[in-house]
């Protein structure tokens, strides 16, 4: 690098007012360059980590919780509905509510847990525990219907069991739609928390556009003071931040993916929650079939609350959903790939602002301590 | 000039400094917060927020109120992992004996003052000491049994006044083909809880208060032949009732036939909360008086004699926002908020107008929930969980198979004598 002084230009040797001047305004430019650099070191770091932070949170935590419960609930619902088809086919009184009964339940008692090992709410561990508590409270109930078999509490058993599952206060249907809500909730509020808002798009974009005036402003000094095309050291770190930049923009396209795998995986939600599984109605109407053969024989029937029952399952319609519609594997294979999506766009750029911060320390002073250095034995 | 801003800047910096510390105690949650664990939701829950909402408006403290049905069940997980309700509101107290063996519980003789003391009849102070010498509740709703509904349209004659004239009433309503009494037991998960209602009663007013104190403080046998017989008495009834209907029927679901034409059945052995059961019938539009009215338990042996159930605050974490709440509940203020809003709601306290009741039945309620009738707690209420349990489950196995009495009674007490004495609460009968 020439040295100004030794090139005897009128413009290198500045008087000793103009020369206390350029040192001062080299220091200025200097530590804001370093100030601004760590505070874009800062903004991008926080922008990235915030969105791969709730991408990260939302595929492998929030989003498969939600998942497992709508699991638990089809299994139960299965469970259910093959314990209600042993009993009615005579079946309990050899096998007892049957392998299906008891597979689905174990899977359910399963799915249960992984929503717990990946529950995301404070809340939801207590409805966990709660529903853990219901669903033992139900398996016993069966057990009981099985071991009463033939006899009048044991039909009634097989009843109370239904209603922990379907009706009557805080069934487990319910508190499973209920964890579900404590679920999507904290989803949103999760995606909300990075969302590219004008507010953080300027805790971004402006310490960037700072930098990179300052970055020029510099230049343009260099060039009018020095006499220089240009400063190699400072284009370089101009060129990286333009760089930066570009990195920086998948976070919004990353963002942009996560808020519309949100979106997608609310339509799940909505679908699901609204209308019962065919596996439940099946399983409801083949209780209410069996209720009906039961009272038929009983004294004074089986009573309002039964006889309501039958008449509303008779009357139920087919307007369900199944795991297998094919609406429902759509979006569920659309938001994997979104999420999915979202994640290849901060995954490994997470680290991008960390690696270019060093790079900034590097050449902001390669380009202007030799600058600096000249000014500094100078007389003031 | 310049001298006399002084004071002027001076006032007008004091003066934006108090309006700040006044906005800023004034701002909602500034006084605090305080959370309750109860068992009501839905309606019951909307009716409740009204009261702890005039609690809010009164002290700025927020109440995070968190209902579940499953009541016993979170209490025991939520203290068990270290994040117990300042507040639980409950109605067995059987577990209570639990918390209070293991210093969970917290007295409140101290918070209370005499004028709240003073507004019970001796009997509620005596349930919200729990069998002790101190004070650890605040009775927020009462429920009035030992009551018989029916339709005054369509009520049976002759009127009965003894167990004898209602046996016989049942018959001769039987030899017609009809059906007396209205009866459900489904009440998941506590089904049975019904019949463990009329067992008690039958017990109570059959054999007086005496035998019903040592029978629901653990000192009677289930084996005895009181309690035999109240059984038995009980089978009578049921003989009638058919077991599957009455197995099968929810509680709440049991009255219905009473309103339909022709009844399905004439009489209903039901707690005050009933009402808004009745009241919420679909396609009937019941009103109290003109639709359906009570009359008392047969005496017997227990002239005035009521049992009773309540809902009862209890403190769990004693802050200071927890002990204002327990005080505002136990005001005649808060405890005439929710028996105006209706709905089955009645306040164990005496000074509460009988003008808030909406209804001549309601009235009738309050005032024997506050007069000088005996009052006895809910046995199965203050039985230790593992008792009440086994007797709301024997009630349908005797249902399902009355043959079975002896071997039942036979369960139930090997499940008290399996129960340590310090388990069992003793709260007598009283008024």
């Amino acid at each position: 690098m020439a040295n100004p002084v030794t090139t005897g230009s009128a413009a290198a040797t500045p008087p000793t007012a103009s020369k206390t001047t350029t040192s001062k305004i080299l220091w200025i430019l200097f530590s804001l360059l370093l100030i601004a650099t760590g505070v874009v070191g800062g903004t991008s770091w926080w922008v990235f980590q915030k969105v791969n932070g709730a991408v990260e949170t939302v595929r492998d935590t929030t989003a498969p919780a939600i998942f497992d419960v709508f699991a638990a609930r089809d299994a139960l619902v299965k469970a259910d509905s093959a314990a209600v088809d042993s009993f009615r086919s005579g079946e309990v009184t050899l096998t007892g509510p049957g392998l299906q009964y008891q597979n689905q339940l174990a899977l359910a008692s399963q799915n249960l847990v992984q929503v717990a090992a990946s529950n995301a709410t404070g809340k939801g561990s207590q409805r966990i525990q709660l529903l853990e508590a219901l669903l033992e409270s139900y398996a016993s109930l069966i057990e009981q219907a099985d071991a009463h078999t033939g006899t009048p509490l044991g039909t009634a058993d097989l009843w109370y069991a239904s209603h922990v599952v379907h009706a009557g206060d805080s069934p487990i249907l319910t508190e499973l739609g209920n964890l579900v809500d404590d679920q999507t909730r904290v989803l949103n509020d999760q995606v909300a928390a990075s969302s590219m808002t004008i507010e953080n798009l300027l805790k971004w974009i402006a310490p960037i556009v700072l930098l990179f005036v300052l970055l020029v402003v510099t230049q343009v000094f260099l060039r009018n003071r020095f006499r220089r095309a240009a400063n190699w050291p400072l284009l370089a770190a101009t060129l990286v931040l333009l760089g930066l930049s570009i990195v920086m923009s998948f976070a919004i396209i990353s963002q942009y993916r996560l808020e519309s795998s949100r979106d997608t995986l609310g339509q799940i939600v909505r679908l699901r929650q609204e209308q019962p599984s065919a596996a439940d109605i099946r399983g409801q109407q083949a209780l209410a079939k069996l209720m009906e053969g039961e009272c038929g024989e009983a004294k004074g029937g089986c009573g309002p609350t039964i006889d309501q029952f039958v008449s509303d399952h008779k009357l139920a319609g087919n307007t369900t959903v199944d795991i297998s519609d094919k609406r429902i594997v759509n979006l569920t294979a659309e938001f994997h790939d979104r999420i999915n999506n979202a994640s290849e766009y901060t995954d490994w750029k997470y680290f991008v602002p960390a690696l270019t911060g060093p790079i900034f320390f590097v050449f902001i002073p390669l380009g202007l301590w030799p600058r600096i250095e000249e000014y500094r034995y100078r007389p003031r | 000039m310049i001298y006399s801003r002084g004071p002027a800047i001076y006032l007008f910096i004091v003066t934006i400094l108090i309006n700040t510390i006044l906005t800023a105690c004034s701002a909602p949650g500034s006084a605090g917060s305080v959370s309750v664990l109860g068992s009501w939701t839905d309606g019951e829950q909307r009716d409740f927020d009204k009261v702890l909402k005039q609690f809010t408006q009164d002290t700025g403290i927020q109440v995070k109120y968190q209902g579940t049905r499953a009541l016993d069940e979170e209490l025991a997980s939520e203290v068990q992992n270290g994040t117990t309700p300042d507040i639980a509101i409950v109605s067995s107290f059987g577990n209570l004996r639990h918390y209070l063996n293991n210093n969970r519980l917290h007295s409140i003789s101290d918070v209370i003052g005499k004028p709240e003391r003073d507004a019970y009849i001796k009997q509620w102070p005596e349930v919200q000491k729990l069998g002790t010498d101190s004070l650890y509740g605040v009775v927020i709703k009462a429920n009035l049994k030992s009551i018989i509904w029916y339709d005054p349209r369509r009520r049976p004659e002759p009127a009965v006044q003894t167990w004898d004239q209602l046996v016989t009433l049942g018959e001769t309503i039987a030899k017609t083909g009809g059906r007396l009494w209205c009866m459900g037991m489904g009440s998941t998960p506590i089904s049975g809880w019904p019949g463990t209602d009329w067992i008690e009663d039958i017990l109570l007013h059959q054999f007086g208060t005496d035998i019903y104190q040592q029978w629901a403080s653990g000192k009677l046998p289930w084996t005895s032949q009181q309690v035999k017989d109240a059984w038995q008495k009980w089978g009578t009834i049921t003989a009638t009732t058919g077991s599957k209907s009455t197995l099968l029927t929810d509680w709440a679901d049991a009255g219905r036939p009473m309103f339909t034409n022709p009844p399905g059945c004439y009489l209903d052995h039901q707690p005050s909360f009933i009402i808004a059961s009745y009241q919420n019938y679909k396609n009937e539009k019941l009103k109290p008086k003109n639709d359906f009215d009570f009359f008392p338990f047969p005496a017997g042996v227990a002239d005035g004699t009521f049992e009773v159930s309540a809902d009862m605050a209890t403190m769990f974490n004693d802050t200071p926002q927890a002990r204002k709440l327990i005080k505002y509940l136990a005001t005649t203020k808060a405890q005439a908020i929710w028996p105006y809003i209706g709905g089955g709601a009645f306040s164990a306290n005496k000074e509460v107008s009988q003008n808030v009741y909406p209804d001549g039945v309601s009235k009738k309620i309050s005032s024997d929930l506050t007069s000088t009738n005996t009052l006895c707690y809910d046995a199965s209420d203050i039985m230790p969980s593992t008792m009440r349990d086994a007797f709301y489950h024997a009630v349908l196995e005797y249902l399902s198979d009355p043959n079975r009495l002896d071997q039942v009674l036979d369960e139930l007490d090997k499940v008290r004598q399996g129960i340590t004495p310090a388990e069992w609460l003793n709260i007598p009968c009283g008024h």
